[in-house]
């Protein structure tokens, strides 16, 4: 092919996607990096000017963004913790079932596939305090004497914990999965003929095999999971201690206006998601060098 | 077979089993809810069979004019949505999977950098943009940020696509006259269906299900799409449990069917990435 031809069908090739990611994406993050640098309120539209890094000093010394980032980092910890345990336990399970696997798969991937939304919706009727599947068999045991309430104080955040995992865990699974899928059969044969048990087989062969998959399910997880929004926005939009700098931000931005502070808060949690997913990538890395046990 | 080993085959077949009733309970319990009398639903403790099954619910949510609309509007978005991201992301997919660009790391590095920016703080500026324009509650309002926010997943999963498609191809389309363009537009598309099937299941899951985009662009009933729509019933009624209940199964429709008739390409386009 002609050196200048394929150079022109390049750039037509190219061009369309390019031009709408520089417009419709570096668009909105540039901007918010200017607006936190302004006092901006949308009902006050007229009043707006520069004002430095006060919004980042505010920032500093407000004490409910740090409530927040610790429920978030809670969240995100906890939530993806089980998710890695459960994902892995359940790709183990799957792997190397072969009458009836689409049945299995189907059903595991319907968790993933649901709008998180009615994710939510199915846990907060499952765990409802007056009328939820949960209080009343524990009621009919006779565990319980009166409604616990699973949405309140002191438990909410566990409650939005479980419905994420339920929710997300397939997601592991498959990726784990396939990394299963991908160890060569001779591996196994030569660990047994070694005389290796079931959990060193796990231990030295599986799991070491499987770490590149298991750091990109923790990547894609942990970088989801620390911008939670719709799970706690439906089940508690908030309360009982499970405010995400998520909700926050979106309170901020659209119940209280504030156009500044609330970019200067979207810029300081891009930032953090960014650092953690280098620090992830970098443990990606370092786990993809060659096994040598 | 051992006993051993056929003991061992029946306790992973009862974990297995049990992993499935995990996932599919939580249906169990809303079509038990849906079909339930209002009275029934507040029965404690509850029955674990609606006695007697109405259809009352579904009634209810299709008698509602809203929640058909709200049905049309995540279909509509949901559909433009994919076609929009094909349409821009497979010709970029095509060319860096086998033409050679210059810079290649940094076109992957603008996608991948949109695929990590949050969400919550793209939704602030495009929506002072949308209102400027006048586009909040109209369908671009939702298709021009979903078309971003699945553009990198697009061209993630149609450059390994591609990849994988014989070098020949080309060379026997330019034998046959076919200009580079055209045979990427007659050969190479057409024999990628299974691919852009993958792709285009996933962006239209994503779609159907987005809700921080939907919640802010979206302020009248009529504009909203179904997640929205669910989430904010509660609001609009005394907590019909019955009712929303339905609603929510019918909203899953679409999904349970993508998921059943697509289930091997959603596993291939979720681990697209991974393997090599």
């Amino acid at each position: 092919m002609h050196e200048p031809r394929q150079k022109r069908l390049i750039m037509w090739l190219l061009a369309p996607s390019l031009v709408f990611v520089a417009v419709m994406g570096a668009f909105p993050v540039l901007s918010q990096f200017v607006l936190s640098f302004t006092e901006f309120n949308m009902k006050f539209a007229d009043e707006r000017g520069f004002v430095g890094l006060s919004n980042y000093m505010r920032l500093a010394g407000d004490s409910i963004f740090r409530q927040d980032l610790w429920q978030t980092f809670l969240f995100t910890v906890v939530s993806v913790g089980l998710e890695l345990v459960l994902g892995l336990a359940v790709a183990m399970l799957l792997n190397r079932v072969r009458r009836g696997r689409t049945a299995l798969n189907t059903a595991i991937i319907l968790p993933w596939a649901l709008p998180t939304v009615v994710a939510a919706t199915m846990w907060s009727l499952i765990f409802n305090d007056r009328v939820g599947l949960v209080n009343s068999i524990l009621g009919q045991l006779g565990a319980i004497q009166s409604p616990i309430v699973w949405l309140g104080p002191g438990l909410a955040m566990i409650t939005c914990i479980l419905a994420d995992v339920w929710k997300t865990t397939p997601f592991v699974a498959i990726i784990l999965l396939a990394g299963l899928k991908s160890v060569p059969d001779q591996y196994y044969e030569a660990a047994e003929l070694d005389g290796a048990g079931r959990w060193q087989v796990f231990r030295y062969v599986t799991l070491p095999l499987l770490k590149p998959f298991i750091a990109v399910a923790l990547l894609f997880r942990t970088m989801d999971a620390f911008r939670v929004f719709d799970v706690i926005w439906v089940l508690t939009g908030g309360a009982s201690r499970t405010e995400t700098l998520s909700i926050y931000i979106y309170k901020v931005l659209f119940r209280y206006s504030d156009m500044g502070y609330g970019s200067a808060m979207t810029v300081a949690l891009f930032a953090i998601v960014f650092l953690l997913s280098l620090v992830l990538i970098r443990f990606m890395r370092i786990s993809q060098e060659p096994v040598s046990e | 077979m051992s006993l051993n080993s056929r003991a061992r085959t029946t306790g992973l077949w009862i974990l297995r089993v049990g992993v499935a009733v995990v996932c599919l309970l939580p249906f169990y319990w809303l079509a038990n809810v849906s079909l339930s009398t209002p009275s029934a639903v507040y029965k404690i403790p509850v029955d674990y069979f609606p006695d007697p099954a109405v259809t009352d619910n579904f009634r209810s949510v299709f008698e509602t004019r809203q929640f058909p609309q709200n049905i049309w509007n995540s279909f509509v978005v949901a559909s433009l949505t994919t076609l929009l991201t094909l349409g821009l992301g497979a010709p970029a997919a095509y060319a860096l999977a086998r033409l050679r660009v210059r810079h290649k790391e940094f076109v992957m590095a603008v996608f991948l950098g949109i695929a990590i920016f949050p969400a919550i703080g793209m939704v602030g500026p495009l929506y002072v943009a949308m209102a400027r324009l006048g586009l909040i509650n109209s369908y671009p309002a939702l298709v021009l940020p979903y078309t971003l926010t699945s553009l990198p997943l697009a061209v993630w999963i149609l450059t390994h696509y591609f990849g994988t498609l014989p070098g020949s191809l080309e060379d026997a389309a330019l034998v046959d006259g076919c200009s580079p363009g055209e045979a990427f537009l007659r050969i190479i598309l057409p024999v990628s269906t299974p691919g852009l099937f993958t792709a285009a299941a996933l962006i239209f899951i994503f779609a159907w299900n987005e809700f921080l985009f939907a919640l802010i662009m979206t302020s009248t009933p009529a504009s909203r799409t179904v997640p929205v729509a669910l989430a904010l019933f509660a609001g609009l009624h005394e907590l019909p449990w019955g009712t929303i209940a339905a609603a929510t199964l019918v909203s899953i429709v679409p999904v349970l069917i993508l998921v059943a008739v697509f289930q091997r390409q959603i596993v291939e386009g979720l681990t697209a990435g991974t393997q090599k």
